[in-house]
């Protein structure tokens, strides 16, 4: 479904991805996982064409997103929802408010209609309570799960998650797991996640690719991902205690 | 497109290469802002969309209504300043009757919308920069684009037309304050009776005063609202970012303002 | 693949360089316009106008060009051409002179400022050939602009062959000198000028003429004769000869000590004095006002009995006032804006 072709992009000073192919498959919980400043967000980020490659391409399908101008990049886009770092919540907007924007500005659906979505998807996302609240109100969690609702209220075919459980405690970090994981189940979207949180990866990820110095490294599931011998991944495994015989091995299908 | 890449550079080598490179900036960031103009004129087909009149309301009265306290005591102050500079000086010639004149034309041609857009540059404009910069770096604008929500219609749009129409509202407003504060010293400070005052400002003011200073006052409120939210767009590199923003807004609109007064005077007055 | 290169910049920026050329050479195109280039509209067609002056006295590129009191223009610009000056100008419309055409300098008012007048001559004299060389009128002095009013006021008292007229004109020369008592300004220079001593010795003459009437008139009511007997009941004449006494003593005073123009046309002349009546307390009174002058010419303006000129003189002022304010709009902004601060 998105394919990665030889794409190298260059930022300030150094190639930030040298020669990245791949390709995620429809249905897929996919995880791109390495240590910081390896080039995961700059990966996600081309997906969508918020980074345009210096070399190779980006298909979406049969569409190629690198060069996509215009009414076509929109259309490509809007088969994405992406969840950013920080939210992006609209900070002048209650919670509500942000998660109807889309709706309200996308469609002609009733006031009732979009009511009833948006409080639908909010308790899909647990925050049932944070409708009138507005995001500097509530958690750094909460208001991840808030974009995830706003994300998702267009029903996407593919969500992009960067980043969605950096700094969060382990409770909300694994509540967000087992919305992307529950949403993969309920919905058959298609996943990309970044992170570098390997317990979410080996948890729901279907697949795991490793990128360190803008090279895949390991493109593996999450059993063979434990296993592997790759230098730079038993280093990332081993700084945050996972090791081989872990109960990962139950949980990969 | 407003996300855009950023671009890095590798430091230029010698003078003339950054000179060369800072001109290239120029021009380029100029046509950004007169495109982001542009666009924002084209999403006007919008502008009486149901969200879309709400937004312009809401930041008419944002951006409008909230700067009458201060652009009400400015006014007036500046009225007072100007009769009574003026009254003195004309006292000598015993004219202190002319200071009606005086002060509403000077007002209305020229410090009624030069302060007024100076008020507005310095509150609204820098706020929109700051809100501009602040989303752009804490990826809001990305995200709305990825939502297929355009940050020009959702966010610029309603702000130019606010700024479009408020600014010469409260451009006349001001003056009409001005007038009144010089009227109050006038009266009290110079021995010019209210009735002779207003009569002698009604009787030198011309509708070509008014119409040409609120022309002024309504390029004014373009050129805050574009420079503003141009230079929030262009943030970089987080709260600093926002800060020189801001500060950009402020010093760009102040030149802009003074050169487009300067040029539109020098077309209708000579 | 060569790894330590970067890749060349993107494409993208071309539609911005494009519009953000285009939008800066405009607007250097219009600071060029608006700054550089004189004042001269640069959009409209203008029809030049060549005219040689003796002396265009203070005559600056881009003051007006009036006809009949309507700017068709301005001056584009002024050199220096063997003894004359030659002053091209730009107008808005063709004009057509004919052989009784007049061009001259006049101010625009009290304060100075200058525009060139031009009066294309009548209509029914023989049109002049297009390239023939205008000459210009010498200029002229708001100062003999005054003297030609001194001239009316003259005429005013010549006429005055009945009382009536005199008093009425009585009333007006000491209304002038109450006014003028705290004026100064351009009236007021007149009178301290020397130069104007003939014009005044001309006004006296008629004065005392008048003055004899005066005379003759009293004689003839002594005699009780006729219908102006009546007058002996107007208490205006018989204030105004009163006044007249004392002014004759004012102005032998002042005589005495040699003081001002009157003084000097008085010691000069020793047996005028004798005949100033009405109008030798309000000079005097000027004179002396002048000397050590204070106040408004501005209140002359209520005056309604007394001549267009006087109003006019004061129109002239609002004018210059008028136009010194109009001219600097940014100049008051900085002055008193910052001036203040």
């Amino acid at each position: 479904m998105i394919r990665f072709e030889n794409v190298r992009k260059w930022l300030g000073d150094h190639w930030v991805l040298e020669d990245v192919s791949f390709e995620i498959k429809r249905g897929e919980t996919f995880f791109i996982v390495g240590p910081s400043g390896t080039g995961k967000s700059v990966t996600l980020q081309h997906m969508v064409r918020l980074l345009t490659p210096d070399a190779g391409r980006v298909m979406i399908d049969k569409d190629c997103v690198s060069t996509a101008r215009g009414r076509n990049l929109e259309r490509i886009r809007t088969r994405f929802g992406m969840l950013f770092q920080s939210g992006a919540l609209l900070e002048w907007l209650t919670v509500a408010e942000n998660v109807a924007l889309p709706l309200l500005e996308l469609t002609k659906m009733g006031h009732e209609e979009i009511d009833k979505l948006v409080r639908e998807k909010l308790e899909l996302v647990g925050l049932p309570d944070a409708l009138a609240k507005f995001p500097a109100e509530i958690s750094g969690g909460m208001r991840k799960r808030a974009a995830l609702a706003r994300a998702i209220i267009l029903k996407p075919e593919i969500m992009l998650y960067d980043e969605p459980t950096a700094g969060l405690d382990p409770v909300s970090a694994r509540k967000i797991d087992a919305l992307i994981a529950d949403m993969q189940v309920k919905t058959g979207i298609t996943s990309v996640v970044v992170t570098h949180d390997l317990q979410s990866a080996l948890s729901i990820g279907t697949r795991i690719a490793m990128l360190f110095e803008g090279h895949v490294v390991e493109l593996s599931t999450p059993a063979d991902f434990v296993k592997s011998q790759v230098a730079e991944v038993r280093e990332f495994l081993d700084s945050q205690y996972i090791t081989r015989r872990g109960d990962w091995e139950k949980n990969t299908p | 497109m407003i996300t855009r890449e950023p671009v890095y550079l590798p430091p230029s080598d010698t003078r003339r290469a950054e000179l060369g490179r800072d001109v290239l900036d120029l021009v380029c960031n100029c046509g950004r802002a007169l495109l982001l103009l542009f666009s924002a004129i084209g999403c006007m087909r919008f502008a009486f969309q149901g969200r879309s009149r709400d937004r312009i309301v809401e930041q008419m009265f944002s951006s409008g209504i909230k700067s009458l306290g201060v652009i009400s005591v400015v006014s007036m102050f500046t009225g007072m300043i100007l009769a009574l500079q003026t009254g003195i000086e004309l006292r000598k010639f015993g004219q202190e009757v002319n200071i009606g004149a005086a002060v509403m034309v000077s007002l209305l041609r020229e410090m009624g919308p030069f302060m007024t857009a100076l008020i507005l540059a310095a509150s609204v404009g820098s706020s929109f920069a700051a809100q501009m910069g602040t989303m752009t770096v804490s990826e809001e604008i990305p995200a709305l684009e990825l939502m297929s929500i355009d940050p020009v219609k959702f966010l610029v749009m309603p702000r130019l037309i606010a700024m479009a129409i408020m600014t010469p509202l409260l451009s006349f407003y001001g003056c009409i304050l001005g007038v009144i504060g010089g009227g109050i010293v006038g009266s009290t400070q110079l021995g010019v009776s209210w009735v002779s005052y207003i009569d002698n400002a009604m009787r030198f003011a011309e509708n070509k005063d008014l119409y040409v200073g609120l022309l002024k006052a309504f390029l004014f409120g373009v050129i805050i609202t574009v420079v503003s939210c141009h230079e929030g767009f262009a943030t970089r590199q987080g709260a600093v970012g926002v800060g020189r923003a801001t500060r950009r807004t402020v010093i760009l609109s102040f030149l802009l303002i003074l050169v487009v007064g300067y040029i539109v005077t020098r077309l209708f007055y000579i | 693949m060569n790894t330590n290169k970067p890749p060349k910049r993107h494409n993208d920026i071309s539609m911005e360089l494009i519009v953000g050329t285009v939008a800066l050479m405009i607007l250097l195109a219009l600071s060029y316009f608006t700054i550089v280039v004189g004042r001269q509209a640069f959009w409209r067609k203008t029809y030049p106008m060549e005219v040689y002056f003796d002396s265009v006295m203070g005559l600056r590129d881009g003051d007006n060009v009036v006809i009949r009191g309507m700017t068709v223009g301005k001056i584009r610009s002024l050199t220096l051409v063997s003894n004359e000056v030659l002053v091209v100008s730009d107008l808005s419309r063709m004009l057509q002179m004919h052989r009784d055409y007049r061009i001259r300098v006049v101010f625009t008012s009290v304060l100075g400022g200058r525009q060139l007048e031009v009066n294309e001559g009548s209509a029914d004299s023989p049109m002049l050939p297009p390239d023939v060389r205008l000459h210009g009128n010498p200029p002229v002095d708001l100062i003999d602009d005054a003297a030609a009013m001194i001239k009316d006021v003259r005429s005013m008292l010549n006429e005055g062959g009945v009382a009536s007229n005199i008093s009425a004109t009585a009333e007006n020369l000491s209304t002038i000198s109450g006014r003028l008592k705290r004026g100064e300004g351009t009236i007021g220079r007149l009178l301290v000028e020397d130069g104007m001593y003939v014009q005044l010795q001309g006004t006296m003459a008629e004065a005392s003429n008048a003055l004899a009437q005066i005379k003759i008139v009293t004689t003839k009511l002594s005699q009780g004769e006729g219908t102006l007997g009546k007058l002996l009941m107007d208490d205006r004449v018989y204030k105004d000869i009163e006044k007249t006494t004392a002014n004759l003593r004012d102005l032998t005073d002042r005589v005495n000590a040699g003081e001002g123009t009157l003084g000097k046309l008085l010691a000069k002349d020793d047996s005028m004095y004798v005949n100033l009546l009405a109008t030798s307390r309000s000079l005097s009174n000027i004179t002396a006002r002048v000397e050590n002058g204070d106040g408004l010419l501005g209140k002359l303006i209520s005056d309604e009995t007394l001549a267009t000129n006087v109003q006019q003189t004061i129109q002239e002022l609002r004018a210059a006032i008028d136009d010194f304010r109009e001219t600097s709009p940014v100049v008051s902004f900085s002055s008193f804006l910052f001036g203040t601060f």
